[in-house]
């Protein structure tokens, strides 16, 4: 069969599919004004459970990529309904928190490999399936976006009670993102466990948040189509520079996080940005054709 | 005003799409000229490409078990192909930081192995990162070997072989020589829990320990970035056991003997490998007084290629000594080379089949062979710290404990 | 009872840590990550400082002045042209993850990567008896550095001008300023206080491991936020407090329960405070108090 990609450049991509479906599962909930740390944990059941029913049963692939988010969805469900009455900073550190803690009992868990983890899982769905998913995802995501679920979601980000006044209720909408923000996320960690081949429970810690985290933020509420740019911008440029070791591909990481959310604090997919920087390029010609116009329909 | 904001939608949309798409179209077209393995290779190519995939950064107690290797590595190199140990071939290095990352480690192997074309593989820091990235290699039928390796060979399917000994069976019988000479009755045990080798070392040596008589107190878990040892040691103290065994990283323990001593616990330490780095005795020396552990490696040993590894790593860094850790990556890169002229070819499975097959190699770690399990047959020597450096130890030498 | 001795001095340090972030919190309202490497980057300045021949006291110093230093340059540098921007609570968690990795980077680069060894000669290293215990005067030094510096800053912050306006500008920026107030000054005041806390954490640590590396820091980041949260944000004597507190409880896991359970000790806090009483024990919505 022609094979379109080279086995390494499949396995970059995965990589990236993968890394951006845990970025758009935080991003989605950036959106609605949920600031979860929550990631780690789900995308740590994902793996697990994907993991667990590959090596240890002889459930074909598809339980293996569906029961896993289901497990994470009921979990996020629960939690949801603990913490996210709590805002900001203390949501962001009770989800990282229960994030932690799934780890650490995974990883005192003997059945489940305990610091081993679970080795030799085998290969999940092929790169363009997961570029299927992906590109079906971010339709869902634009259609939701142009739809009555998706402006009451920014009404909520925006203005809490004032939405409520038309008749949005927040509690619910919440709880219904944050689930399916699991769900997605342990996806994404079942896809990874088959395309890594091993789990462990090193993988789930603090690196996977800033990374999945930084790309969200850095991509902004405007659009999801920012946190895309972002997580390929910066995963391309990792990907090439990566294994030289010099080091500097942490600093431009690094650099950028400062410099990005300087420039851009609410992130690149933020409308206000654009508008600044179009009527900075567009500026003059936008008065010379004021001008015309001013002149022309006397 | 709807109408702006869609339009800058659109044009956010354009703006983002069409790198996309070029990006697709040039990873495309460079995928069509990808080489096949270097393993595929018969006879002895002018340029032996190994693939050197370290963890080179991440926690500082990770890194540098892999830049150490790194450097062994290099030294190795420049005497293989000063020597003309292989003829006309040369050997070239090409490393990789995998930073402690599996991703990246099997990213990486894969990189190696199809992009690069390496004719082997050397490398692979943690056993993790071995787990991620040997299937890759086994696949292509690329050989590795491993310098410094905890537990999973298996992962590597018959391709992969490590020159540390195994360490769950090197360290159970010479604890058991020692519990015995100092006439143990109870021990305890201190551990990273978060550390697949030391966790499998740590449930070998205590079931060697307790089926050899001497009974197990207490058994106190830490991780790999613990600073405080405080409870752990009170706690240890209070069970009051005639030995410790500990395993645990290197970088870790002057802050355990350090602490051990402010808090006046006086229990005998067993330790393991890596408990007297330079560093290390130059840091809490004093207090590890009377400690024994079984190395793997030994600069004190006079055996195999030991003098010759000392002396050309000092020349290569008059400012730093020579680790096990270098020693490691020095002797896996030699080990491979003399498995290359074994077979007289590059071709993966030749090289798998001489590697398994070596019985009389001579390296930093003295003169041993591989077992079929695919490891060597180091048995390790106990030291013991006196004075704030290392001798050798011996069942008649006491100590006050 | 020495498990006590044990909990507390340990948790001396997460106090220090978190008292810094508690206060830059309840100040500025910005959850900072790069605090760990200021921590660590303290400890670097001692060790340089006696590299180049300095005694104990001036090494001391120089690492509490260099943590300072670097707190008050993530102000000046990021968080406070950030703020001027009016980026979002978030922004500024990516913008000092950023500073974070840089910092940390930087360290890296110029260690090589390697641990070093960091000075002991002149700390309290030694063991005292009192009775049946065994103390280490380390921890002895680490419990009175923190009742001593604990107690002189909510001294300050109750009973001085500079407290009142510290108190003033967490309150509300534009009325403090009406009155008077530099809301600018007093964020370089803080943020110097908290960096120099967080230094004398990061010496007493490199002195207690003796050795120090560019990641010694980074695993006591979330100890500290579970400080902040679990005293109360903005509060000094409720991080201080929350700090023992946390210290006792992962030794005491420890000793009674499994050291298993010593990670899990401070994430569990974090998730108790938060679902049964998120304010902490002593804190009210983003004010400095006592």
């Amino acid at each position: 069969m022609f094979e379109l990609l080279s086995p390494y450049h499949q396995f970059q991509l995965s990589s990236l599919l993968i890394t951006l479906l845990m970025v758009l599962s935080v991003s989605m909930l950036f959106e609605a004004g949920i600031f979860s740390l929550a990631v780690g944990g789900v995308v740590a059941i994902g793996g697990y459970g994907a993991g667990l029913l590959s090596t240890r049963s002889e459930m074909p692939l598809m339980v293996g990529l569906v029961a896993p988010p289901v497990l994470a969805a009921l979990v996020s469900l629960l939690l949801g309904m603990a913490i996210l009455r709590l805002r900001g900073i203390y949501l962001a550190l009770g989800t990282f928190a229960f994030a932690q803690l799934v780890v650490i009992v995974i990883a005192n868990w003997s059945f489940a490999g305990a610091v081993d983890g679970i080795v030799g899982i085998g290969p999940g769905l092929s790169v363009w399936s997961l570029l299927g998913v992906v590109v079906v995802i971010c339709t869902l995501m634009e259609l939701v976006r142009r739809s009555r679920f998706g402006r009451a979601t920014r009404a909520i980000r925006l203005d809490e009670r004032t939405a409520a006044g038309v008749g949005v209720d927040a509690r619910r909408y919440r709880l219904v993102l944050f689930t399916i923000a699991g769900a997605l996320a342990a996806f994404a960690g079942a896809c990874d466990a088959h395309l890594v081949g091993v789990v462990s429970s090193d993988q789930y810690g603090f690196s996977l948040l800033v990374t999945v985290f930084a790309f969200a933020l850095i991509g902004g509420t405007g659009h999801w189509l920012g946190p895309v740019a972002a997580t390929i911008c910066f995963t391309l440029f990792r990907q090439s520079f990566g294994y030289s070791g010099s080091g500097w591909e942490q600093v431009g990481y690094g650099a950028a996080l400062v410099v990005i959310m300087l420039v851009a604090p609410n992130g690149l997919s933020d409308p206000s940005l654009w508008r600044r920087l179009r009527s900075a390029a567009g500026g003059p010609g936008r008065r010379r054709v004021a001008a015309s116009s001013v002149g022309g329909t006397r | 005003m709807i109408a702006p904001r869609s339009r800058g939608k659109r044009a956010l949309a354009g703006g983002s799409l069409r790198p996309l798409a070029a990006l697709c179209i040039a990873l495309a077209l460079s995928a069509c000229v990808a080489p096949s393995p270097g393993s595929d290779e018969e006879g002895m190519p002018e340029t032996i490409r190994v693939g050197a995939p370290l963890d080179l950064s991440g926690i500082a107690a990770i890194a540098g078990i892999g830049t150490g290797e790194k450097r062994g590595m290099e030294v190795a190199a420049a005497e293989i192909n000063e020597s003309g140990f292989l003829g006309d071939s040369k050997i070239e290095l090409e490393f990789a930081d995998t930073k402690a990352d599996k991703r990246d480690a099997a990213a990486a192997a894969i990189k190696l192995v199809q992009q690069d074309a390496v004719h082997a593989i050397v490398g692979f820091t943690l056993s993790p990162s071995f787990s991620a990235g040997a299937p890759a290699a086994a696949r292509a039928e690329t050989p590795i070997v491993v310098p410094v390796f905890g537990t999973g060979l298996e992962a590597g399917d018959g391709y992969a072989y490590g020159i540390y000994p195994n360490l769950p069976k090197m360290y159970p019988p010479h604890d058991v020589e020692i519990a015995e000479s100092l006439g143990a009755d109870t021990a305890a045990y201190l551990y990273d829990s978060d550390n697949p080798t030391a966790t499998a070392i740590t449930d070998a040596r205590r079931d060697a320990l307790e089926a050899a008589g001497v009974d197990t107190v207490t058994v106190q878990e830490v991780t790999s970035t613990t600073t405080d040892y405080r409870a752990q040691l009170t706690k240890i103290q209070q069970e009051d056991p005639d030995i410790l065994v500990v395993s645990v990283l290197p970088g870790q323990y002057p802050a355990i003997f350090l602490q051990r001593e402010e808090l006046s616990i006086d229990v005998q330490v067993i330790a393991s490998d890596g408990v007297a780095t330079r560093d290390s005795l130059e840091q809490a020396g004093d207090s590890m007084e009377c400690t024994v552990f079984t190395t793997a490696w030994s600069a004190l040993s006079d055996e195999g290629r030991n003098p010759t590894f000392i002396e050309s790593f000092q020349k290569a860094h008059p400012d730093l000594l020579p680790d096990s850790w270098a020693a490691a990556g020095y002797d896996a890169l030699w080990f491979y080379a003399h498995a290359v002229k074994k077979a007289g070819t590059v071709e993966g499975t030749a090289v798998r089949d001489a590697l398994a097959a070596t019985s009389d190699f001579s390296g930093a770690f003295g003169n041993y062979g591989m077992n079929q399990d695919g490891q060597t047959t180091i048995e390790g020597t106990v030291l013991m710290i006196r004075d704030g450096a290392v001798e050798s130890w011996s069942a008649d030498k006491s100590c006050k404990g | 009872m020495q498990q006590l001795i044990n909990g507390v001095a340990l948790g001396g340090t997460f106090a220090l840590l978190g008292v810094g972030l508690t206060l830059i919190w309840g100040v500025m309202g910005v959850l900072t990550f790069a605090q760990a490497q200021v921590l660590t980057w303290g400890g670097f300045g001692t060790l340089v400082a006696w590299e180049l021949g300095a005694s104990v006291w001036v090494a001391f110093g120089a690492g509490v002045l260099t943590g300072a230093v670097v707190c008050v340059l993530v102000e000046v540098t990021v968080i406070g042209p950030l703020r001027r921007r009016g980026g979002s609570e978030f922004s500024f968690v990516a913008a000092t993850m950023g500073v974070s990795v840089l910092l940390g980077f930087f360290l890296e680069w110029r260690t090589h990567a390697q641990t070093l060894t960091f000075p002991r000669e002149g700390f309290p290293t030694g063991s005292m008896r009192i009775g049946a215990l065994t103390l280490s005067e380390l921890q002895v030094a680490i419990i009175v550095i923190t009742i001593l510096v604990s107690a002189a800053l909510m001294a300050t912050l109750r009973w001085t001008r500079f407290g009142r306006d510290v108190r003033a500008v967490a309150e509300s920026r534009e009325v403090a300023s009406l009155l008077g107030v530099s809301p600018r000054a007093t964020y370089w005041v803080v943020s110097a206080i908290a960096g120099a806390l967080a230094a004398i954490a990061g010496i007493f640590q490199g002195v207690s491991n003796a050795n120090i590396s560019y990641s010694s820091g980074d695993h006591l980041l979330m100890i500290a936020f579970a400080v902040a949260v679990v005293g109360g944000i903005g509060s000094v004597g409720g991080a201080v407090v929350g700090g023992l507190a946390i210290g006792i409880v992962q030794v005491f896991a420890v000793a009674y329960v499994s050291s298993a359970f010593q990670q899990a000790a401070a994430f569990l806090a974090i998730l108790i405070v938060l679902v049964l009483r998120p304010q902490g024990l002593f804190g009210r919505e983003e004010t400095v108090r006592v």
